[in-house]
């Protein structure tokens, strides 16, 4: 196969991957409006009083007021379960989006994960700007922009 | 500055890109000395991981020395002769103290990519496309490493930097293969893949207590590298049946431990490889696991295989009977570099473990297309292409 046919055949892949989450993705959204907001937990290498309500780290601090937020020792000394749910509140989503700039299910796992990072490694790490030469303008290229831009919320937490 | 991109399947050149510079208090950054093509590389020029980008600089395995150090940093110093472990690890999260640290919970700032693709995010590595977390690499002049204090560790003066170089991954991962695969005394062991990785793996086994390690390829150069430098026997596959070439080599029984250096671009003459290259081109499987296959049909009952060349996603045709029936441990993981390195440089300093034989092609940077080319197609018996920035 030459290479443009290689590269067509890459983006085709691409596409079915995203394609595929979307799947994953849509089945999920449906399982939330059925069921409610989804529970998603992650777990944290810290001590309980580093979660204490009064003392939540941002992002969840700002976040708390769209979430329902519970906390429970995670078993054979891995720290604390940090569980958190969209409140059933008009106000909420508003809220998440503000703060996030995504949907609320992408928001809340962008919260947990960005909080585990605060409190186990002291900050959000982040990856721009970095170098990084000529970017060509093409659909696959555009795929993978997009795939990067969305992939802290994305997943299956 | 000069850094070598990734500009599409197979095509590779040197741009002029913005320097790096701090971006989270626990970075340092790196003036880069030297910076060595590593096979993982392949897969991504030829395509088989889809998460790169045009304009992505490549490289994550480099020396160098520490010019810049964050407000979180408090072991690294500048101006210290540093190497780096390839994956990035917080050194905080239970993975990272589990020693796991290619599966830290905060080294890639992308999750959402690896949790849909395999289930669970894994952690990221420098130059690796943005799966594994977007960084920029290490073929530049220079280079941000975040978690500094984690992940960059000082060379002895007298380790020579073509030595120290390769504890950034090869000598880690085939250490880590050797020893999570369960090589201990007494133990027989078979490498697939001469190239760097399967030769750290073989002198690994031997520092380990091994009794026998075989390291099977085809190049002859590779070969006698592995008879001259590492001190283990070898099988050519292109003249042997490895199967039951390992049995003869091992009493009959099989090795204890078959440890995978080859990847998802394996070779194999014969008709099984031409139908792996074509379900793989047309993307009905993603990966070529000959190598694998070929590993789990020769470890002895009860024995474990451990695969450290890279995979992204599906094989087909693998033998899951052979590993149930023998009672198999499968094993694999990308390099615990952290867990590594220290152990690596005392070794290097006290000559059990010498690399200076795998930097065959050293050349600057400009001439990275060059030595991408020899690399790929292991021409002029290239091992390892080496740009000096
Ligand atoms: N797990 C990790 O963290 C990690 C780190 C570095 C590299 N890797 C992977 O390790 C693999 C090897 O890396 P390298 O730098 O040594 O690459 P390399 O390309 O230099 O070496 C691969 C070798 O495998 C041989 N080979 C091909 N098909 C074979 C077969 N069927 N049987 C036996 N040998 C065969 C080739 O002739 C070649 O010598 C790559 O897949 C790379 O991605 C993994
Ligand atoms: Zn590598
Ligand atoms: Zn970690």
């Amino acid at each position: 196969m030459g290479a443009a046919g290689r590269a067509a055949a890459l983006a085709g892949v691409a596409l079915a991957g995203v394609a595929t989450w979307r799947g994953v993705h849509a089945r999920l959204e449906r399982r939330r409006r059925d069921a409610g907001e989804r529970w998603r937990v992650v777990t944290v290498l810290a001590s309980p009083e580093r979660l204490a309500e009064d003392a939540y780290p941002e992002p969840l601090r700002s976040a708390a007021p769209a979430l329902e937020i519970r906390t429970a020792p995670a078993p054979g000394m891995r720290g604390i379960e940090l569980s958190a749910r969209m409140l059933p509140d008009a106000a909420a989503a508003p809220l998440l989006k503000r703060l996030t700039g995504m949907p609320p299910a992408d928001a809340v796992r962008t919260v947990l994960r960005d909080t585990k990072q605060v409190l186990e490694a002291g900050e959000v790490l982040r990856v721009d700007p970095r170098p990084h030469g000529h970017r060509a303008a093409t659909p696959f290229g555009a795929v993978v922009d997009g795939v990067e831009q969305a992939a802290k919320g994305k997943g299956i937490l | 500055m000069k850094a070598v991109t990734w500009q599409g399947v197979n095509k590779v050149g040197v741009e002029e890109v913005d320097e790096p510079t701090l971006l989270n208090e626990h970075d340092i950054l790196v003036k880069v000395t030297l910076t060595t093509t590593c096979g993982s590389d392949l897969h991504l020029l030829g395509g088989y991981i889809p998460t790169m980008r045009s304009g992505d600089v490549l490289g994550h395995e480099f020396l160098g020395e520490v010019v810049e150090v964050g407000r979180g940093v408090s072991r690294r110093k500048v101006g210290e002769r540093v190497v780096v472990s390839s994956f990035i690890a917080c050194g905080r999260c239970w993975y990272c103290e589990q020693g796991l640290f290619s599966l830290c919970d905060n080294g890639n700032p992308n999750p959402g990519i690896t949790e849909g693709l395999w289930g669970q995010s894994v952690g990221g590595c420098l130059g690796y496309s943005h799966a594994m977390g977007g960084y920029a690499g290490s073929h530049a002049e220079y280079v941000r490493v975040p978690y500094g204090d984690v992940g960059a560790f000082p060379v002895p003066d007298d380790v020579p930097d073509l030595r120290a170089l390769f504890a950034s991954d090869a000598a880690s991962t085939g250490w880590m293969g050797a020893d999570l695969g369960g090589v201990g005394p007494g133990s027989t062991v078979a490498v697939w893949g001469a190239g760097a990785v399967g030769q750290m793996a073989a002198r690994a086994s031997l520092l380990l207590g091994a009794e026998r390690v075989l390291v099977i390829d085809r190049l002859p150069e590779r070969l006698a590298q592995v008879r001259e430098h590492i001190g283990a026997e070898v099988l050519d596959y292109s003249e042997e049946d490895v199967l039951p070439a390992l049995r003869e080599l091992t009493g009959g029984r099989g090795p204890d431990v078959c440890i995978e250096a080859v990847g998802m671009e394996a070779h194999r003459p014969g008709l099984d490889y031409a139908y792996d290259q074509v379900k793989q081109q047309l993307r009905l499987q993603t990966d070529r696991p000959t190598a694998v296959r070929e590993a789990v049909m020769a470890a002895r009952k009860g024995g474990s295989v451990f695969v450290l060349g890279v995979f992204g996603g599906l094989v087909d045709k693998f033998p899951l009977g052979a590993v149930m029936n023998k009672g198999l441990t499968l094993r694999g993981a990308q390099m615990h570099g952290q867990r590594y390195i220290p152990m690596l440089l005392e070794r290097m300093q006290a000559g059990e473990l010498t690399t200076e034989h795998l930097a065959t092609h050293v050349m600057p940077l400009d001439e990275a297309a060059r030595g991408y080319e020899l690399f790929k197609s292991k021409g002029d018996g290239c091992v390892r292409s080496v740009f000096r920035p």
